[in-house]
């Protein structure tokens, strides 16, 4: 949980095209990027290199953007980044052993080619939305854990005070219900 | 539309879900757990002024006529079953049924009676609704009411429990050793990804009758479903099954 009132103050520091924006903001999000960073590239070194780069993102972006949510904001950025790395990495073999992203559990959301249909990224976006607003709180908290944060089951289920078995299945459940939403979308849609 | 475009399209989801995802990651779980939480305090709470309320009755019940008898010189009998309550004859038990603490969780390993208190369950959806009906140590029986037909989607029940093993150091502390997380569901394409699985050791029944690979109805109507995991204790009697969930298609009906 972060203060609102200190993400107006850091970015009022951004707008002010003052460099203490960049202390302040690796003072309070540093750590939480990092995570996000190390969730998904399972290497410190390259972690620390891609929250440097999301501080610089936050200095590029801000302005013209003014985010209402500065974690949200910073977490995408740094989210972004790392997949770049993770997949240069991958393609190039550098990353230490072979992680498998829990986005990869999602390869079972995409529709077949007959359903597929011509989504573009902020349709599909949209639709992910939609499909999450509809969900009960728990169930969100732990699919966006999973695939946005890239959490581990074991992370989310003590976070939840649930069972890791609980946890699956309802991203099991969730994956399903996913890929079905994201057809029926699409073939109203059409 | 490939998993690249699905993984960069989870950047772009709302700022409300991450940082309601984010509240829960920083710490605060109570806020994503209250409604759980607020049920077993109710339900503990609601047990606690039940009993309380049974203590004050009884203890009336029994000092009143006690006052009574004994301004008159009449003992009551220590043999008789009640107490008679001279004000209307009725006739209170002498002590609470024996019978009902064997259902407790620390007598053995079956569903804690905080969760599954009976009728302290209850789902509806716009698919139907489900309500605990009844509990054993090794059994679960819920009606479930089918009001809108769910098309060609399948109902799964899982159970869901925990083994949990302790071992005991030089210096007397005690070590949770490891865990492990046990699934049992109807669902025969499940995929658990690491939990173990216990297979044959749910049995259905539906209505009074026992159905083939533990098929659960979903169709418009009213069901009485037991399951039966009995065939658990046989595996390990350390294992608890500690929830049940029901799964609708769209609609993920019960969340105890």
């Amino acid at each position: 949980m972060f203060q609102t009132q200190d993400d107006n103050y850091i970015v009022g520091l951004y707008f002010e095209r003052d460099e203490r924006a960049i202390a302040a903001t690796q003072d309070k999000y540093g750590g939480y990027c990092h995570k996000i960073a190390v969730n998904i590239l399972g290497d410190s070194g390259y972690a620390e290199e891609v929250v440097s780069d999301a501080m610089l993102g936050m200095w590029n972006s801000i302005p013209p953007n003014r985010p209402a949510c500065l974690s949200a904001y910073i977490g995408k950025i740094t989210r972004n980044l790392a997949l770049n790395r993770y997949n240069a990495a991958h393609t190039q073999k550098r990353l230490a052993n072979e992680r498998v992203l829990p986005l990869e559990e999602l390869d079972i959301c995409i529709p077949s080619h007959a359903d597929s249909g011509a989504y573009g990224d902020e349709r599909l976006a949209e639709c992910i939305n939609g499909f999450l607003s509809k969900q009960a709180r728990t169930q969100r908290v732990m699919f966006v854990c999973r695939y946005f944060y890239c959490d581990s089951i074991e992370e989310i289920s003590q976070k939840l005070n649930i069972s890791r078995s609980r946890v699956k299945t309802t991203l099991f459940r969730m994956r399903a219900k996913l890929k079905k939403y994201l057809e029926r979308n699409n073939r109203e849609g059409d | 539309m490939n998993d690249e475009n699905l993984y960069r399209a989870l950047s772009d989801i709302s700022d409300t879900f991450i940082d309601e995802a984010n509240e829960v990651r920083e710490g605060d779980t109570l806020a994503v757990c209250a409604e759980n939480k607020r049920r077993k305090i109710a339900f503990v709470s609601g047990t606690i002024a039940a009993a309380c309320a049974c203590a004050c009755a009884l203890t009336l019940a029994i000092v009143l006529p006690l006052q009574t008898n004994t301004s008159n010189g009449d003992l009551p009998s220590a043999s008789s079953p009640g107490i008679s309550d001279p004000g209307n004859g009725d006739t209170l038990p002498s002590s609470p049924s024996d019978d009902e603490s064997s259902d407790r969780p620390g007598n053995n390993p079956g569903l804690p009676q905080e969760i599954y208190g009976l009728g302290s369950t209850q789902s509806s959806d716009v698919l139907g609704s489900i309500r605990f009906s009844d509990k054993t140590a090794y059994s679960v029986t819920f009606e479930l009411e089918i009001t809108t037909n769910p098309y060609n989607y399948e109902i799964y029940v899982e159970l869901f429990g925990t083994e949990i093993v302790y071992t005991y150091n030089d210096d007397g502390s005690i070590d949770k050793r490891y865990s492990k997380d046990y699934i049992i569901t109807t669902d025969p394409n499940y995929d658990y990804y690491g939990s173990v699985v216990l297979e044959n050791a749910l049995v259905v029944t539906v209505n009074g009758v026992p159905s083939p690979n533990c098929y659960i109805p979903n169709e418009v109507g009213n069901y009485t479903i037991v399951l039966d995991y009995s065939a658990v204790k046989d595996i390990s009697g350390n294992i608890r099954m500690d929830r049940v969930d029901v799964w609708f298609w769209d609609f993920y009906i019960l969340d105890i």
